[in-house]
């Protein structure tokens, strides 16, 4: 059932070569199209758009953004928020979040670029609300969320809320301090779910027009770090990489009463890296291993929630900092391939098939995609 | 328990601002609650439920805060520990216990009644211990008994560890000395929360002091009149003002803008190092350097340096050579001279001197002192000119305090005061301009222009004077902190006392 391959960087330029091959044979299984655009974020200082043709990536328009760790698309499809991880802005210790309008054909012009709240340096990951009137940054290096109000009158965002964290663990490189690594709406709005890689601990916040205020704290294993989140599309099934201890848990989530119920299973082998969950709800996707290079996709039980190992990638040297699905297609963001690795999925079960490398971009550690209207 | 106050509380309108009327800039900026200590007990309450609730405390202990380090909390809460105003609170002295909400003329009355000692600390009465020891804190007595952070022997101080508990400690010389050090001059509100300042001994205030006052009226006042008297002031300073003999001398040059006519000043305090005025030959010598530059001294009409003047009516009048100055218990002195102003809007800077002005250093004050700008109203404009150093320059307090200005002779505060928002932006060119000017002449240092960057002239800042325009240059720190071995050894602090900068405002330790 595994499947292991060896690609390195220059294989994978020969495979984007072949490009027009591999497009024939999506076609030819009569996959649907792919997303439309694709926004990478390079730790050069800069925002990469592509559009996107099945396998075929092109160029459209590098824009500046300072360092964007996290990209989102608001869901007007108008508007493209970056998370700038930064320990200084407009010469305060904070980050900042730039606002970017979206042309009709996806292009980004910069609109606005809110500072956040003092000491919210090296802030990491956005959390949008489905509505699209909030969001929650989690500030890695301050060790703070800062909740935004997105005013849908086109003003630039603004701190409502901030939430100041306290704690450490046992690892005394990386848990001195809190590390929030990211939020994540639950399926009510009212909700966020966030990781804190240097206090092992995931919280459940209540989210109001004004605060975000502790509903839940749960302890993950000491040492564990938890960085990155998925949710369940159903909204029952919390799935946490764990960054330091490189792992995989499963929670229980209970959505009404915004309650992390148990631990569903632990999974230590080659994950702690990002996630992703094909829109099936039916596979989740892990990277991880010793050099974050192993991509795996998982079977998700929905009577029990555990996972079950469908597939297995070892792409040498090609190490995954960001991950991305939608129904067809797998993306993978590679800082050591400096690009984009797609694997073409299966819409049905988001089975993967062999990648290939869709985009150059340089120390690219974010993506964002605007896909096709549904 | 800590009284709490919230938006929907009469006082909450009076208590969420300090004494600088420019913060919080708006309502959003503001702190949500405020929780009033009375005991450190109720401080460490406070902090707890303030950490644990997830909000960020600013700590206030007279609200004299040059900067929004506190006033602007968007959302936050800020610790008052304006109650916490106790000295030794019943128990016995030595050693000398001083809460951090302790106005400074009240402590000054306190410990003269009680034990006849005093704190060499500053004029403006309603400023608190916290804040100013805290910062390093000086004054009139400091060039005779040093800074009065050099006298802290102790510091009962909260602190918040990793995991978001709340500690308290007591340190020392010989306690986490680190952390001692740190709060020896370092700054406020960027550690803990400091709940009282311990000093096995202080110094005894003079018995008497002679005050003198000259004044400089701007009516006839040139430029090159202007020069010599810049010139004049600084090169005693520079020179005779080593001499230990004159460290029981404190003058300071009051230059104010002409646009508030009058006059300009210069208030002097003087005993000799033993307490006493028995010989006034080194105050007579000094006078005497002015006589070129203004009249001879004579009582202030009231209208001169609110918080240093030598007043008609207060004293024994006595004639000084051709001077007239007057001779006053040092009690009575000291609380003519601790009057505070009203809270008005204002923006402040700050300087360390080394040597005099250089004439083009004069000559750029007189010309930012005279400029006009139109629509903008510079009355309320000054730089005042302290002496500075004598006791203060002791070599061997740079390893164990945190104020590392130890070789200036003269101090620069440069403010500007108004009343209306409106008038923000004319009144904060003309300070910036002025500042920026002033330290970009002949003898500034090329790659950091714009500041008094340390050199054979300057030693930077006064992180008592904190002024947010300095964040524009990536060596902020070493401005108020010296470039050598203290940033990093603060930083060090910070990190392992505060791993999570629960303490932070914009001028804090950066982690």
């Amino acid at each position: 059932m595994n499947q292991r391959s060896s690609l390195n960087r220059r294989h994978f330029l020969r495979i984007v070569g072949a490009a027009p091959l591999a497009l024939r044979t999506s076609v030819a299984r009569g996959l649907p199209s792919s997303p439309r655009l694709a926004y990478v974020g390079s730790g050069c200082g800069e925002i990469y758009v592509f559009h996107i043709d099945g396998p075929n990536w092109t160029l459209k328009q590098i824009v500046a953004c300072k360092a964007p760790a996290s990209l989102t698309v608001h869901p007007n499809r108008r508007i493209l928020y970056a998370v700038n991880q930064v320990d200084s802005h407009q010469h305060l210790p904070t980050g900042s979040v730039e606002t970017f309008t979206l042309a009709p054909d996806g292009r980004l012009a910069a609109f606005s670029k809110t500072s956040l709240s003092l000491s919210a340096t090296l802030p990491r990951h956005l959390a949008l609300s489905p509505d699209g009137k909030r969001a929650v940054v989690a500030i890695h290096g301050g060790g703070a969320y800062n909740l935004l109000a997105l005013p849908d009158d086109g003003q630039p965002a603004r701190i409502a809320g901030i939430l100041k964290e306290t704690g450490c663990g046992p690892n005394a490189l990386h848990q001195l301090s809190a590390h929030p690594s990211m939020a994540l709406f639950d399926t009510t709005q009212r909700r966020v779910l966030t990781s804190d890689t240097g206090s092992d601990r995931i919280s459940v916040f209540a989210v109001d027009e004004t605060s975000l205020t502790v509903h839940q704290r749960f302890a993950t294993d000491a040492g564990s770090g938890p960085a990155h989140l998925v949710l369940h599309p159903k909204g029952d099934i919390l799935f946490v990489a764990n960054h330091l201890n490189r792992s995989l848990c499963s929670y229980k989530y209970d959505p009404e009463q915004g309650r992390i119920l148990h631990c569903i299973q632990r999974v230590a082998e080659d994950t702690g890296g990002p996630l992703a969950l094909h829109p099936s709800g039916c596979t989740l996707y892990t990277t991880g291993g010793g050099e974050d290079d192993v991509i795996q996709a998982w079977h998700i039980d929905r009577t029990t929630g555990r996972l079950n190992r469908l597939q297995s990638w070892h792409q040498h040297s090609a190490r995954s900092v960001a991950i991305t699905a939608e129904r067809n297609t797998l993306l993978v963001v590679s800082d050591t391939l400096n690009g984009v690795l797609r694997f073409a999925a299966e819409p049905t079960d988001g089975r993967l098939h062999t990648p290939n490398l869709a985009a150059e971009v340089p120390e690219p550690f974010s993506i964002a995609m605007l896909s096709d209207p549904v | 328990m800590p009284i709490i106050i919230t938006r929907d509380d009469p006082r909450y309108v009076s208590l969420q601002k300090g004494h600088n009327a420019r913060f919080p800039e708006t309502e959003i900026d503001a702190a949500k609650r405020i929780f009033l200590c009375e005991t450190s007990a109720d401080a460490a309450v406070a902090l707890q439920q303030i950490v644990s609730s997830g909000l960020r405390p600013t700590i206030r202990s007279g609200g004299h805060c040059y900067e929004d380090f506190v006033a602007n909390n968007p959302g936050g809460a800020i610790l008052d520990l304006s109650l916490l105003s106790g000295i030794n609170d019943g128990r016995s002295a030595p050693p000398y216990r001083i809460g951090p909400g302790v106005q400074l003329w009240n402590g000054y009355l306190e410990l003269y009644k009680r034990y006849g000692v005093t704190l060499p600390g500053g004029t403006c009465g309603t400023v608190a211990a916290g804040g100013h020891i805290s910062g390093g804190g000086y004054g009139l007595l400091s060039r005779l008994h040093g800074l009065s952070s050099d006298w802290l022997t102790a510091v009962e101080i909260l602190t918040v560890n990793g995991s978001g508990k709340v500690v308290p400690r007591r340190v020392d010389a010989r306690h986490e000395a680190d952390l001692f050090r740190a709060c020896r001059g370092a700054g406020g509100g960027g550690l803990g929360v400091i709940t009282s300042y311990e000093f096995d001994k202080l110094p005894q205030p003079p018995v008497e002091v002679v005050e003198a006052y000259i004044s400089f009226p701007w009516e006839g006042m040139t430029e090159e009149k202007f020069v010599s008297l810049l010139k004049t002031f600084g090169e005693y300073w520079e020179t005779h003002g080593q001499d230990p003999e004159t460290w029981g001398m404190f003058a300071v040059l009051v230059v104010s803008h002409q646009a508030g006519g009058g006059h300009m000043g210069m208030s002097i305090q003087f005993c000799n190092p033993d307490g006493t005025c028995r010989d006034l030959t080194i105050l007579n010598d000094y006078l005497d350097r002015f006589l070129q530059c203004g009249s001879p001294a004579s009582p202030a009409d009231g209208t001169g340096h609110a918080g240093l003047a030598a007043r008609k009516d207060a004293g024994d009048p006595l004639c000084s050579g051709v001077h007239i100055v007057r001779r006053r218990n040092w009690l009575d002195a000291t609380a003519g001279n601790n009057s505070s102003g009203s809270s008005t809007r204002a923006k402040y800077k700050s300087a360390y001197m080394k040597r005099g002005f250089t004439e083009a250093e004069a000559r750029c004050i007189y010309k930012h002192m005279t400029r006009t700008i139109p629509n903008v109203d510079l009355r309320g404009s000054v730089i005042e000119m302290d002496s500075y150093g004598g006791a203060i320059n002791r070599k061997e307090l740079l390893e164990t305090t945190s104020v590392v200005q130890r070789a200036s002779v003269l101090k620069l505060q440069f403010m500007t005061f108004w009343g209306e928002p409106q008038d923000d932006a004319g009144r904060l060119q003309w300070i910036r301009d002025l500042y920026k000017d002033l330290y970009s002449g002949p003898d500034s240092d090329s790659d950091h222009k714009e500041t008094p960057w340390w050199s054979s002239r300057h030693e930077g800042c006064y992180i008592n004077y904190p002024d947010r325009d300095m964040l524009s240059y990536t060596y902020w720190p070493q401005l108020y902190y010296g470039h050598g071995e203290l940033y990093p050894f603060l930083q060090t602090v910070k990190r392992k006392y505060d791993p999570n900068n629960i303490f932070h405002h914009a001028m804090s330790i950066r982690p």
